[in-house]
C-alpha cells in the first residue's frame, strides 16, 4: 500500500481480521509525510522516490486490470 | 532492481510474467547466496527448488542454515490409500504438497535445521530471511559478512514468485535486521501466534527513510495502518498517484481526507472522530465510513495508544 506520496506499507500482512489477531505476520511502514517522524530526520525526497517507485507498480497493475463492475440485476 | 536511501533499501516487484520488473525468486536466491556466516528463514511455504537449492548450497559450504515453515504445507488434504509395505506405503507419493515434502526431506538430509510452526489454529504467514545476523541463546549477537533482511509479500514458492503479484524488500541495515533477528529467535524457540506483548514497535532511520517494524499479532498492525492512513495529507489517495481519473483508478481505493492536523494526544477515538473518513468520490461513502469507524474503534482497544 502506498499512502499519499511518501509512505509505503509493506510486508506479509493481509488486511484481514485473522492477520491482525492470530497469524504470525510482519509489517513495515517506510517513509513519512513530515520533516521529522518518530525521532527520525526525514529525507522527504528519498521517501517520495521509494513511494513513487511502488506507486508506479500499483498504477501499472491497475492499468492492466479489468475494472470490477457490479453484476446486473436479474431481468424481470 | 531499484535502490533507495543510499542503497540501504532495495525494492523488487514481480512477477515478470505479468509485466513487473523483477524475478523475485532470483532475488531471494541472490540474497541467500551472498550470506557469509548464517541464514535464518521464516516462511509460510517453500516449494521453490532454486531457493531450496540455495539453502542447501549454503549448508554444504558449512554455513549455519535454519528454517521455520508452516506445517500444513507438508500435509496431504486426505490421508493417502495404502501403497506398498511398511513405512514406504506412506512415502513416495505424488499427491498434494509432494514438492514441499521432497524439499523438506532434502533440507533435512543436508542438515539444514528445519522446524515446523506450532501456531496450529492459525497461519504462520511470515516471509523473511535474516542473513549474517543471529541472536544467540546467551543473548549476544553473532554477526558476520553483511547483515541484512529480506521480506515482503511473497512466499518462497513457484506460484508466488512467478504467477502472483508480490513485492520483496531488502534492508541493508543492522537495526532493522536485528528486529527480525529477535523475532526469528522467538519463533525458533517455539513462540507462535498470540503470545506475550513484546516491546513497542520501533522506528529506525534508514538513510533518511523512517522504517517502522511491526509484528502481528503482538503489535496489532491494523491500528498502525489506520494511523498512517489518517496522516495522509488532504486530497491524496492511498494506493495511487493523485491522478485525475477517479472513476477507474480510484474505484477500489477508499478516499481519505483530513480537514485539520490530527491531534493524537487526545486519544484514538477523539482524534479519529474529527477526521472525515471514507468520503469517496463515487459509490457508497457510508459503507466505507462505517467500516473505518469499526476498525478505528477496535484500534482504540488495542495496544497502540500513540
Amino acid at each position: 500500500m502506498v499512502i499519499g506520496d511518501s509512505t509505503v506499507v509493506a510486508g506479509s500482512f493481509n488486511y484481514t481480521e485473522p492477520a491482525n489477531l492470530f497469524n504470525d505476520e510482519n509489517l513495515l511502514v517506510c517513509g513519512a509525510p513530515y520533516e521529522t517522524s518518530e525521532g527520525v530526520e526525514v529525507n522527504r525526497d528519498e521517501c517520495k522516490r521509494l513511494a513513487g517507485h511502488l506507486t508506479e507498480e500499483i498504477d501499472r497493475i491497475l492499468a492492466d486490470s479489468e475494472p470490477w463492475r457490479p453484476p446486473r440485476p436479474p431481468e424481470r | 532492481m531499484a535502490t533507495f536511501a543510499d542503497r540501504k533499501i532495495e525494492a523488487f516487484v514481480g512477477p515478470r510474467a505479468l509485466g513487473a520488473a523483477d524475478d523475485l525468486e532470483a532475488e531471494i536466491v541472490r540474497f541467500i547466496d551472498a550470506a557469509e556466516d548464517s541464514v535464518d528463514v521464516a516462511v509460510q511455504e517453500l516449494d521453490s527448488a532454486p531457493i531450496a537449492e540455495a539453502l542447501i548450497r549454503k549448508r554444504l559450504a558449512r554455513k549455519s542454515v535454519r528454517l521455520v515453515l508452516n506445517h500444513s504445507y507438508l500435509m496431504e488434504d486426505e490421508p493417502p490409500p495404502p501403497n506398498g509395505a511398511g513405512i514406504d506405503r506412506w512415502a513416495g507419493d505424488a499427491a498434494d504438497h509432494k514438492v514441499n515434502r521432497d524439499i523438506f526431506a532434502a533440507l533435512s538430509r543436508c542438515q539444514v535445521e528445519v522446524r515446523l510452526d506450532f501456531n496450529h489454529a492459525h497461519i504462520f504467514h511470515q516471509k523473511f530471511v535474516v542473513r549474517d545476523l543471529r541472536l544467540r541463546s546467551d543473548g549476544r549477537w553473532q554477526a558476520g559478512g553483511h547483515p541484512a533482511l529480506l521480506t515482503g509479500s511473497a512466499n518462497f514458492t513457484d506460484t508466488d514468485t512467478h504467477t502472483n503479484l508480490n513485492h520483496v524488500l531488502v534492508f541493508h541495515h543492522r537495526d532493522v535486521a536485528e528486529e527480525y533477528g529477535k523475532e526469528f529467535a522467538e519463533i525458533y524457540g517455539g513462540e507462535f501466534g498470540r503470545g506475550r506483548i513484546g516491546d513497542k514497535p520501533k522506528t529506525f532511520d534508514v538513510g533518511g527513510v523512517p522504517v517502522k517494524v511491526l509484528f502481528a499479532p503482538d503489535h496489532g498492525p491494523e491500528a498502525e495502518i489506520i494511523k498512517q492512513l489518517l496522516k495522509c495529507p488532504r486530497g491524496t489517495r492511498s494506493g495511487s498517484r493523485s491522478s485525475p481519473s477517479p472513476g477507474r483508478r480510484g474505484s477500489m481505493m477508499p478516499y481519505w481526507s483530513c480537514t485539520e492536523p490530527v491531534d493524537w494526544s487526545t486519544g484514538w477515538w477523539t482524534a479519529v472522530s474529527r477526521v472525515t473518513i471514507g468520503r469517496r468520490r463515487s459509490g457508497s461513502s457510508r459503507a466505507v465510513s462505517r467500516y473505518a469507524f469499526r476498525v478505528a474503534a477496535r484500534a482504540c482497544a488495542s495496544s497502540i495508544t500513540s
